[in-house]
């Protein structure tokens, strides 16, 4: 195999695992937090600000996921 | 911003302690201090005031006039009537005593001319309603029985029983026909036809001595027997389905014309009603008030807070009724009062929608900064960030537009549509600098009208897919000068609550973040090599003054910082996603075709504009609340809630009288009142 195709392929790959690993990350985490935000809400409605900010902080992870991919993406041209 | 509050203790003597009450609820500014829960926790040289036996009493014949007069209420189906704001307070005018027996009295005469009245009309209208709903439900049933029951002659020794079968059970009736014959020795029959196209109906005729066995017959095989009401059960079918029919006539004009009646006594009363409903609210509000006070032997002493503007007022009012028997005097405050003050917003039309999506996350404590207009202009410039499409904004703000046209009334309307209103602008604005409307429309793969220019270096506009570096270091950048402003506005919050650890800790940790990129930008040639020695100097110091500050674990607090100012490259990266799925849902009108493609197109922005509006929202409102207050935010406070009548109570943060919500109230106290 050509050694520059090998490599696009490779940045392309770990491209995919940089979003592909983080978002199945997020969606665990946040799987956990919905289920545990309903939980409380039924509770205290009141905190539901507080539990929408706290479902959102998981995200984190896989937009910087997505930035460190764009960055290599970036790479391949 | 929040309002200046004053503290103040009244002191006089005890006979007067009900008329000054009843004074500070008309006047509706001062949130009371809960003096007999401070007694408990702290030795003070008051006691709590006592609720005596008579006020007990009164209290309860109070309740019950409440109850009663709720009860008129609820009978004459007032909810959503309103009534000016102005004839709510005649009406409550005329009703208030401010001896609470002779109130009483009052109250308990009113009620007496309409309750009966009203509970008659009630009871009539239920029991047309019940009789109503019956006849609802067995019409139909009886009407699908009539071919049979025609069929039925009865003797008086006979019974007839109808049943309801689903026809592809038709084939049951064999067996239920031979269980039958068992039971009665063959002195039964069945007749039975098909109704409609689901339904089978059965008459099953038997002797009445073997009425007992046949209905545990039925209800063991549980078979739908059409059970007649009590008035009907007697007669047979044909006869009962004439009176069903009818009473079907009659029964809606009646209730039309006791509906019509509950109308004319509403119309005389229910302004009336309301107007006690308020008046024993606010009694009995002063009655539960009193153990919030304390007393000596021969004086009552009330304390809490006023907004400092409404203090002048206070004075005024308690001197021209009292004279100098009752004493307003503003008290110093302790630290540890500052933080038990509570907290009014005085925010101008911009920034209030705003105070609504902060409560979500607390309320600042009193004597710190107000974090609320930080958020109405940085929530806009993240949103605008994000979004930063022409066309995407235009579609949020015309949406807003429309919406605020469509629900003018509505107070949860006109706050959501302002705020979206404010970000789909910024996105537009944002728009303009990204060259975007619907995505890539504009550029040259479309309509090709971009046209470049530069501004200081900077190509406009920046295509956001190509410039993906630029834009994340922007975004950054970004991020790092708010988490700056961030720790100096909690310096300055530090010195606002006179703690000087805090200020060291918050002022440490900006020198560190200072330094550390000044030597980053001199390590790569930002900045010129001479500035490394400083920048490693600020960084002994900043670090010396972090650990005098926040301890050894501040220093991890630059971790966070550091985690902080990252975070803000959602920005880019949302806004990237956002950039690219716009230009997929463009691509979809040359590769399939344009008329299919342009539906998919138009159905993909669709998508995009709902993930632009709930996305980016939650985004920005994170990168606020949480990054940038959590540098010098400080919550834990609890808001101004003065003690006043169901008129409403003072507007802390204007110089109107009363709260502008007083008019909205007049159909929600109706439809609480209902509910209770």
């Amino acid at each position: 195999m050509d050694p520059k195709a090998f490599t696009i392929v490779g940045k392309a790959f770990f491209a995919m695992l940089t979003v592909a690993v983080p978002a199945w990350a997020t969606a665990y985490a946040q799987a956990k937090i919905g289920t545990a935000g309903a939980g409380t809400l039924a509770e205290r409605p009141e905190v539901a600000g507080m539990i929408i900010a706290l479902q959102a902080l998981p995200e984190t992870m896989v937009i910087l996921g997505f930035v460190i991919a764009a960055m290599i993406v970036t790479t391949l041209k | 911003m929040l309002v200046t509050m004053a503290k103040v203790e009244i002191v006089g003597p005890k006979p007067s302690f009900y008329d000054v009450v009843a004074l500070l609820h008309s006047l509706g500014s001062l949130h009371i201090e809960d003096l007999g829960k401070k007694t408990a926790e702290e030795d003070l040289p008051v006691k709590k005031m006592e609720v005596d036996g008579s006020q007990s009493a009164q209290k309860e014949q109070l309740q019950q006039l409440l109850t009663r007069v709720t009860g008129i209420v609820q009978a004459f189906h007032a909810s959503g009537r309103e009534f000016s704001k102005q004839a709510r307070q005649k009406a409550y005018d005329e009703v208030w005593r401010d001896d609470a027996v002779g109130l009483a009295s009052e109250v308990e005469d009113l009620i007496g001319q309409v309750e009966s009245r009203s509970a008659e009309l009630s009871a009539h209208e239920n029991e047309l309603e019940s009789e109503l709903s019956l006849l609802t439900k067995y019409e139909p049933i009886l009407q699908k029985i009539q071919p049979l029951a025609k069929q039925i002659v009865t003797t008086g020794g006979f019974e007839s029983v109808a049943l309801l079968i689903e026809r592809r059970y038709k084939a049951a009736l064999d067996e239920l026909k031979a269980e039958l014959n068992k039971i009665t020795k063959k002195q039964c029959e069945i007749v039975s036809t098909d109704v409609d196209e689901k339904t089978t109906a059965a008459i099953v005729v038997f002797n009445k001595i073997y009425s007992e066995p046949v209905h545990r017959l039925l209800s063991m095989e549980n078979v739908n027997q059409v059970r007649l009401p009590p008035g009907l059960a007697d007669q047979p079918f044909d006869v009962a389905y004439q009176i069903v029919t009818e009473r079907m006539k009659h029964v809606p004009e009646d209730l039309a014309k006791v509906r019509e009646d509950i109308k004319n006594l509403s119309d005389e009363w229910l302004l009336k009603m309301i107007a006690m409903s308020d008046v024993l609210n606010d009694k009995l509000q002063e009655l539960d008030t009193i153990p919030m006070f304390g007393q000596t032997e021969y004086a009552f002493v009330i304390t809490g807070w006023v907004p400092k503007k409404d203090l002048p007022e206070l004075e005024g009012s308690v001197k021209a009724e009292f004279g100098d028997d009752v004493v307003v005097t503003q008290v110093e405050m302790s630290e540890h009062e500052i933080h038990d003050t509570p907290v009014a917003y005085k925010n101008n039309s911009i920034v209030k929608p705003f105070e609504l999506v902060y409560r979500f996350f607390g309320t600042p404590r009193y004597g710190t900064i107000d974090p609320v207009p930080l958020m109405a202009l940085f929530y806009p410039i993240f949103f605008g960030l994000i979004v930063g499409d022409i066309g995407y904004g235009l579609v949020i703000v015309i949406t807003c537009a429309l919406l605020r046209l469509k629900y003018k009334s509505s107070e949860m309307i006109k706050v959501v549509t302002q705020i979206f209103g404010m970000a789909g602008t910024a996105a537009i604005a944002f728009g303009l600098l990204f060259g975007e409307f619907f995505g890539n429309v504009l550029g040259g793969e479309y309509l090709n009208v971009i046209q470049h220019i530069n501004i200081l270096g900077v190509e406009l506009p920046m295509n956001r897919e190509e410039a993906m570096m630029p834009l994340l270091f922007i975004t950054v950048g970004l991020g790092a000068m708010t988490m700056l402003l961030g720790l100096l506005l909690g310096v300055w919050n530090a010195i606002l609550s006179k703690s000087k650890k805090h200020a060291f800790e918050k002022g440490g940790l900006a020198l560190t973040l200072v330094a550390i990129f000044i030597v980053i930008a001199a390590m790569a040639s930002v900045l010129p090599p001479v500035a490394t020695t400083p920048g490693f100097v600020l960084l002994v110091v900043g670090i010396v003054l972090l650990i005098y500050g926040g301890g050894l674990m501040g220093v991890f607090e630059i971790f966070g910082t550091m985690g902080n100012i990252l975070s803000f490259a959602r920005i880019m990266a949302l806004g990237l996603a956002g950039a690219i799925l716009a230009g997929v849902a463009n691509g979809m009108t040359k590769g399939m075709g344009f008329a299919i493609g342009i539906i998919i197109a138009l159905l993909l922005h669709a998508l995009n504009i709902i993930i632009a509006v709930v996305s980016p929202s939650i985004h920005a409102i994170r990168l606020n609340v949480i990054e940038f207050f959590g540098k010098f935010a400080e919550t834990g406070g609890h808001e101004y809630e003065p003690f006043h009548r169901t008129t409403g109570p003072r507007d802390a943060s204007s110089n109107g009288e009363k709260a502008d919500s007083e008019e909205a109230d007049s159909t929600k106290l109706v439809e609480q009142e209902v509910s209770s």
